[in-house]
């Protein structure tokens, strides 16, 4: 029954991990691809480290499965954050399909909230902080 | 079927007689092409007819006159593979040259020669006796001398006489080295040189100066390093078509083969002649990469990576002729000498594939531009599509790139070489770390092949390019195909039928070491090399587990599994020796060593196993560490009868399943076949087996598709790491990869059963979590400061 059960999160984490590779490959800009491929990737690898304990084939391996699990579900979207974050203040331009940028709005309220027509008018990167200095 | 065997000579011979004379009657090109292809398509029906039974031993004595005045047609094991690979070649560059040969004169002397060529190595490959092996040796050698200068260019006659030289004085070497065995042993068939040596008490003094004699001859025609100097002038000067049979399968079929042959089969198992190998073999390795890199000329590169790629190949049949020699009863030696013999000729097999393949592409290129020069060419990927992705498949191949062959038997080379280095004697870790990093130099210069030949805008010589016509275009995809083909190799059913038929052949008459009660026999080695350390399990005696779990596993199948049940719990032969044996871990940190390994380890007994899926190892079969009685639910409760507690009661290890198997990782199908073996009549026994079997099988599968999805994954990573466009995005993708792996390490762990790599995935995920907060913060502060 463990088996089953086993395989079963295996095989859904390692659809998941597929879906968010072919994420990370098909979407059009780094933002996308950064929530595609991290809550993607994150959940299957969860489900991977979590069959793995349900396997059952030893305690500390059972174990070390389980805090492995923890600590991607914690760092993983931090991560992501992180790169997105980087991304935008480094300039990286928004998709031209874009339909919200709340982080620019925060930061500049003067500014237009719509990401689609700032970067065209404008010719520069939407979120980049140098041009305002 | 024997009567075919002397056709395999008999048809390109007599090619080698009848078309010249057919390009004299016929100014066409392409009708003189025909017949040669029809003949070597022959060969090679005759030679997948001989696989058909490929365990066979077929002989064939000419004219029925036999031993001693006969002469012997031997197609073994090891023949046929060698056979099988040059028809292969042989049919796709022969199709290459009907188009390719169009722009040089005389076809009918060019197909001729080619067909002698062809002649002489298979008669070398199937001839039973030393002599005879001269002979054909002497045929396929003048062929290639006179088509090496086919060009009659100054330079081509130059490479051709240089090449002529040194080739002769190898001729005369192996006769002297002949005239010696003949001397002493008074046989020329090898089979009964061998067992003169045998009977006899082993090699005297003039065999070894005839050793020495065929290493320097057999070495000279294939090229390993001290004697390698023709090789980089003789194959590129020759046209393309020959180039690639130069370097695919003359210099294997005259040089590799034979010093197996005689290595293995001739002069028996003997250590010093293998220690030489593998040093040659070395050598060549790393001096042929390290030539290589700074090659301008496409062709002559290629050249010298042949000779890096066939030192590998003698390195790995060295190794495993050391590894048979030391093997006097230790079973897991004998394994990992096998396992290393299998490498090599896996890598004799690919390399024939890629380099013909390379050879051709790079004759397409020299058609389409008018030269071979790498800084003239640039931009040939769009212009030449199908070239160019032959050529990078090739390339790929060749520089060991995951899914093509080539990574396949470099990786198997390498794992059978740090296996040998912890098994046998410490001096293997050198080649196996060399060969590591001539990959590593392979990859590189033949990425700059790529990035130069196929990237970047189209020079001068490039504007006029155009794809080559179908002909050469199919000959490259096919051999592209096999590239990618030839991978299969590893799966067991292609193996049996392949490759195992001919490492067994030469293992077998290497002296094996043949039915050793496993714990019992691998006990003294574990002794010798692992002095007992209290305390817990360390990872660096995971080598020497695989042995263990491997010869345990091998055991279920030779049907001993009953002798050893009965001895003890059922874990008496497979799980005790693992747990017997893990207690000892090796003698220090060898880390890096081991960790590739035990990486591998999953992969070897799906590797190193034969045939049958019944017969495959359940390897990663995840239990509980419980007794196997308790999973299995109710339609077994009625059988758990007394019987088994008296079991349980008999022995003691059955009393403490956890404290037995903590180690062990999950429990070993001997010991899965010996708890429920128990509680069955013994008539079930071998159906008890087979379900275990079936059932791990099962798992197997799974985790392989596991591991295959996640790879996939990683690729797609990989092509966003390359694919860019901006910084942030590689982070991304990097950061996802490190996931990915941590994903990986559990189908790892989930395969072997260690928990090893659960650490690994800890840290791992660790590590990478940092790097990407370190690299985002990187980011974020690159343009901007708030």
């Amino acid at each position: 029954m463990n088996e089953i059960a086993a395989q079963i999160l295996i095989g859904v984490g390692l659809a998941f991990d597929l879906f968010g590779c072919i994420g990370l490959v098909r979407l059009p800009d780094v933002y996308n691809r950064v929530q595609a491929a991290t809550k993607c990737v994150t959940l299957g690898t969860c489900l991977i480290l979590l069959g793995t304990a349900v396997y059952g084939v030893s305690a500390p391996m059972g174990i070390k499965a389980v805090l492995g699990a923890v600590f991607v579900l914690l760092t993983s979207p931090v991560a992501a954050h992180a790169i997105a974050r980087g991304a935008y203040k480094s300039g990286v331009r928004l998709w031209e399909g874009s339909v919200m940028d709340r982080y620019g709005e925060e930061k500049h309220p003067s500014r237009p909230p719509d990401g689609r027509t700032e970067p065209a008018q404008a010719g520069e990167p939407l979120g980049a902080g140098r041009e305002l200095r | 079927m024997d009567q075919v065997v002397p056709l395999l000579v008999a048809i390109p011979l007599a090619g080698g007689f009848l078309i010249p004379v057919i390009g004299r009657l016929t100014k066409s090109h392409r009708a003189t092409a025909i017949l040669p292809i029809l003949m070597a398509c022959g060969v090679l029906v005759i030679a997948v007819l001989l696989l058909a039974r490929p365990d066979e031993t077929v002989v064939y004595w000419m004219g029925g006159w036999t031993f001693p005045i006969g002469i012997s047609l031997v197609a073994d094991g090891l023949s046929k593979l060698v056979v099988l690979v040059i028809a292969v070649i042989s049919v796709l560059t022969l199709l290459f040259s009907l188009e390719y040969m169009t722009h040089y004169t005389s076809p009918g002397l060019y197909y001729g020669l080619f067909m002698l060529m062809l002649a002489g190595m298979i008669g070398v490959v199937i001839s039973g006796d030393i002599f005879n092996i001269f002979v054909f040796l002497e045929i396929a050698g003048i062929a290639s001398y006179a088509l090496v200068a086919y060009g009659t260019e100054s330079d081509e006659l130059e490479a051709s006489f240089k090449y002529l030289v040194l080739s002769a004085i190898a001729s005369a070497f192996i006769l002297v080295g002949v005239a010696f065995v003949y001397n002493v042993t008074g046989q020329l068939n090898w089979a009964k040189i061998a067992e003169v040596i045998r009977t006899g008490g082993g090699l005297t003094v003039p065999l070894y100066v005839a050793a020495a004699f065929f290493i320097m001859g057999f070495g000279l025609k294939a090229a390993v390093v001290p004697f390698h100097a023709w090789l980089p002038d003789a194959h590129p000067s020759a046209p393309a078509p020959i180039s690639a049979m130069l370097s695919g399968v003359l210099i294997k079929a005259c040089g590799v083969y034979v010093l197996c042959r005689l290595a293995f089969s001739v002069l028996g198992n003997h250590q010093t002649f293998g220690t030489v190998l593998v040093v040659l073999g070395t050598l060549s390795m790393v001096l042929g990469a390290l030539m290589a890199v700074g090659q301008g000329d496409l062709k002559r590169l290629l050249a010298y990576s042949s000779i890096s790629q066939v030192g590998y190949v003698v390195a790995a049949v060295g190794a495993g002729l050391v590894g048979l020699a030391l093997a006097k009863d230790s079973k897991p030696l004998a394994v990992a000498s096998e396992f290393a013999v299998f490498g090599g000729l896996f890598h004799l097999m690919n390399h024939a594939v890629f380099k013909s393949l390379l050879f051709l592409c790079s004759g397409s290129i020299e058609q389409a531009t008018g030269t071979r020069q790498l800084d003239r060419l640039s931009g040939l990927g769009r212009r030449m599509p199908v070239t160019g992705w032959s050529l990078r498949v090739g390339a790929l191949a060749i520089s060991g790139v995951p899914p093509f062959g080539g990574f396949w038997s470099k990786l198997i080379i390498i794992v059978a070489l740090a296996q040998l280095a912890a098994l046998a004697h410490w001096a293997f870790y050198i080649p196996a770390a060399l060969a590591v990093a001539t990959a590593v130099v392979t990859l590189v210069y033949y990425a700059k092949v790529q990035r130069l030949v196929l990237g970047g805008e189209p020079s001068d010589a490039a504007q006029g390019a155009r794809e080559v016509p179908a002909a050469m275009c199919v000959a490259s995809v096919v051999l592209a195909v096999l590239c990618l083909a030839s991978a299969l190799v590893i799966l067991p059913s292609v193996r049996s039928r392949l490759v195992d038929p001919a490492v067994r052949v030469l293992s077998a008459a290497a002296g094996p070491a043949a039915e050793p009660g496993i714990a019992a026999r691998s006990a003294p080695l574990a002794r010798r090399r692992w002095p007992r350390k209290k305390g817990r399990l360390h990872e660096t005696g995971l080598v020497h587990r695989v042995h263990v779990r491997l010869v345990a596993a091998l055991d279920v199948d030779a049907g001993r599994g009953r002798r050893l049940r009965r001895r003890g719990r059922g874990a008496a032969g497979g799980d005790a020796a693992v747990a017997h044996l893990s207690g000892r871990p090796a003698q220090g940190a060898r880390p890096a060593a081991c960790v590739l390994v035990s990486g591998l380890h999953p992969v070897l007994p799906v590797l190193l196993r034969a045939g049958e899926p019944g017969r495959r190892l359940p390897r990663a079969a995840p239990r509980h560490a419980h007794p196997a009685g308790h999973r299995e639910g109710p339609d077994r409760t009625d059988e758990r009868d007394g019987q088994d507690v008296s079991r349980e009661l008999h022995h003691p290890d059955a009393r403490h399943p956890d404290g037995g198997h903590r180690r062990a990782g999950p429990l070993h199908p001997l010991d899965q076949r010996g708890g429920r073996g128990g509680r069955r009549a013994l008539g079930s026994d071998r159906e008890a087996v087979r379900e275990t079997a079936e059932e791990g099988f099962r798992v197997t599968t799974f985790l392989l598709i596991g591991a295959v999805v996640l790879l996939l994954s990683a690729f797609l990573c990989l092509y966003r790491i390359g694919r860019g466009p901006t910084a942030p995005d590689r982070t991304v993708a990097i950061d996802i990869l490190g996931t990915l792996i941590v994903g990986f390490c559990c189908i790892m762990a989930l395969w072997t059963g260690q928990d090893f790599y659960m650490n690994i995935a800890i840290a791992w995920a660790l590590l990478s979590f940092i790097g990407t907060i370190a690299l985002a913060k990187y980011l974020e502060g690159r343009y901007y400061d708030e």
